[in-house]
């Protein structure tokens, strides 16, 4: 049995003495012969890697720190050096090691945040006139040998929240992503497409982007992509620019709620698909009765979600619970 | 899906009689939702009692302190009763209205013009008093985690922002793990309340380390002399290395003297390496105990908050950032040294 397998097991259970299903007695018999706390083959795998892990992305930080740090009295060969060094210092390490071993994955994620380091270094050195979301473009593209090399679900995360960074920071300079009171159709748009292409890649080719397949990356995209088609569609029914938000949210979930019901079993999606029609609903309900007195309204809406919501929630409680059959 | 798997699991307890099928159809019908389905549906809730209570208490309160305390009081009356029923939704509603309860009777405090002279002192009381009432009626687990820490959060608001919010903050961490290490010791009805505590604990001893003991330098050096500001910056460092060296101590007081030995010396060097970015050892002691207890949840929560740590870590000005680089730079190399170093000892002992 894997080691997760193992703690997954055991917190399990000892929630289940906690909740009053099990008792002391009990839990001693179904962790025999182990006792409720990790073993040592535990604790040395947990060691192993949460040292590779947090040993890499310390030193990575410290080294984009000490670039951001922009040290006057370093010559910039100097630092470049310094920069390209670390990089291959990482690079050249992963080439050193066993492809997919814990360390492998931790100096590649050094090397994906190190490439970072170098841009900025580059950009602060030379005074290119990049603006950040091009940083961020080059970073996101730059990382990507390494993000797919080392299959973790820690690169892949970074790559995630660099891609989402460069497409919030192009529409803040170009769409007033921010700076306006609210976001733009193309702005929306745009992190839902981004994010909708991440949640194909994932859905079909998740078992060669991950060493170990997991749901952490669709989720992730697929979190991102229902935030900005849910605000856009919320929006939609006061501004008909952004319609199209509205149309694009109403196929996601079309498409979404069967496949993640019935053929990709993803409860957290799910969930995320529900509550988000709950609340695009509640926002058009608003925008139909806007004529009606605040107290009537709010009382209305309250209502309306606290049913719909409850709707969602007790289907939502059967589908899990159709999960052991 | 996970329930899945729990169901192998029960299968697995039923087949080895651990668990009769009576036994195991009550597991089935009382295991927990998972933590994303509880924060949805609580979110909805939420927004749900706030759009219902909101436009009628606006109506009935106006500016009336006994107003707001009777409706506050009969609103936390309703969400007790609520949070005895069975069924999420019942539950988030009453965690919902619990919450909207206790702050109209902050509000009513807030409302007693004879005692504003107290500034945020007395209705941060009345909180505290309200949220730890609060935590023991039975209730789900999410319920007491809120309350609990909400009582913690005021208890931080009525120290304020001196010398002893940074002891709070340690006494904070060294409670949640005390209660992580003896997890497998909760037993009794007290259960609930110990994971609330633990719980509540872990976050505001992650968030007072993430808010950052150097800020609270900076804030210091306003109102304090230099040698007093001198001593207590040191407080905390100091605090979070004992609170690491502690931990560690108690995980391995089972082996061998030259291993304890090492892991010791291990620790002081992290120390000495990290005594500018405390946060870290807290972070550290506080992953040790979470994993010792067999919590996932926790674990991945406390290994975030560590990381984003390294976040404030960048913008605090207690320290230059070529300092916090030849710190981060120094301890990434001791730690991957140390990874060395322990797969040396294992050798074959250790599949990887």
């Amino acid at each position: 049995m894997k080691m997760l397998d193992e703690l997954r097991r055991r917190d399990q259970l000892l929630a289940w003495m906690e909740q009053g299903l099990l008792t002391p007695r009990q839990l001693e018999q179904a962790l025999a012969p182990q006792r409720p706390q990790p073993s040592v083959r535990e604790w040395q795998h947990a060691l192993d890697r949460l040292l590779a892990l947090y040993g890499s992305l310390l030193l990575a930080l410290g080294v984009i720190f000490f670039f951001a740090f922009n040290w006057d009295d370093l010559h910039r060969f100097g630092k470049l050096a310094l920069a390209l060094g670390a990089l291959t210092g990482f690079a050249g390490v992963a080439l050193w090691l066993q492809p997919g071993s814990v360390l492998y994955r931790a100096v590649l994620l050094g090397a994906a945040l190190a490439t970072g380091g170098v841009l900025a270094l580059v950009g602060q050195t030379y005074q290119t006139g990049a603006d950040i979301w091009q940083l961020f473009t080059a970073w996101a593209v730059l990382m990507l040998p390494w993000v797919l090399l080392s299959r973790s679900a820690a690169c892949w995360g970074l790559f995630w929240a660099i891609a989402n960074l460069a497409l919030l920071r192009y529409f803040a300079m170009h769409d007033s992503w921010l700076g306006a009171a609210l976001a733009s159709p193309r702005a929306l748009l745009g992190v839902a497409a981004g994010n909708l292409l991440l949640l194909l890649v994932f859905e079909l080719f998740a078992g060669r982007l991950l060493s170990q397949p997991g749901r952490s990356m669709s989720r992730l995209a697929g979190f991102a992509l229902l935030s900005a088609l849910a605000l856009g569609a919320c929006i939609a029914w006061w501004e008909s620019t952004y319609l199209n938000l509205l149309w694009g949210l109403g196929v996601v979930w079309l498409i979404g709620i069967p496949l993640y019901r019935w053929g990709r079993r993803d409860l957290l999606l799910l969930a995320l698909l529900l509550y988000a029609l709950v609340g695009v609903l509640t926002a058009g309900l608003a925008r139909l009765f806007d004529s009606i007195d605040g107290f009537t309204l709010f009382n209305l809406l309250g209502l309306f979600m606290l049913l719909s919501s409850a709707l969602a929630s007790v289907w939502l409680h059967r589908v899990y619970r159709e999960g052991e059959a | 899906m996970s329930r899945a798997w729990q169901q192998g699991l029960l299968e697995e307890l039923q087949q080895r009689q651990i668990l009769d099928p009576p036994a195991v159809e009550r597991v089935r019908d009382e295991h927990a939702a998972p933590w994303y389905m509880a924060l949805l549906s609580g979110l909805a809730a939420w927004l749900a009692a706030l759009l219902l209570l909101g436009s009628s208490l606006i109506t009935i309160i106006d500016d009336s302190a006994p107003a707001s305390a009777i409706s506050g009081s009969l609103l936390l009356a309703l969400a007790i009763w609520l949070l005895r029923r069975p069924g999420v939704f019942a539950a988030q509603l009453g965690l919902a209205l619990s919450l909207v309860g206790q702050g109209l009777l902050v509000f009513a405090l807030v409302q007693l013009e004879p005692w504003a002279a107290a500034g945020q002192r007395l209705p941060a009381l009345g909180a505290l008093l309200v949220a730890a009432g609060m935590l023991l009626p039975p209730a789900h687990g999410a319920h007491r985690l809120v309350c609990a820490l909400i009582a913690m959060f005021s208890l931080a608001v009525l120290i304020g922002a001196n010398a002893l919010l940074s002891l709070y903050g340690l006494l904070l961490a060294a409670l949640g793990i005390c209660l992580w290490l003896q997890r497998s010791g909760w037993a009794g009805k007290q259960v609930a309340l110990y994971r609330a505590i633990a719980g509540a604990a872990t976050v505001m001893a992650l968030v007072l380390a993430i808010l950052g003991h150097g800020r609270w330098g900076d804030l210091l050096g306003l109102l304090l002399n230099d040698r007093t500001v001198q001593l207590l910056t040191w407080l905390y460092p100091v605090g979070a290395g004992l609170l690491l060296l502690a931990t560690v101590s108690w995980l391995v007081r089972g082996e061998k003297p030259a291993f304890r030995l090492g892991c010791a010396a291990a620790v002081v060097i992290v120390v000495a390496l990290c005594a500018q970015a405390p946060g870290l050892l807290v972070g550290a002691a506080l992953w040790l105990a979470v994993f010792q207890a067999s919590d996932r949840f926790w674990c991945v929560l406390v290994g975030i908050g560590t990381t984003l740590y390294l976040g404030d870590l960048y913008y605090s000005l207690h320290i230059t950032l070529l300092h916090k680089s030849i710190l981060l730079v120094a301890t990434g190399l001791v730690l991957l040294l140390l990874r060395w170093l322990l797969l040396r000892q294992w050798g074959g002992r250790y599949e990887g």
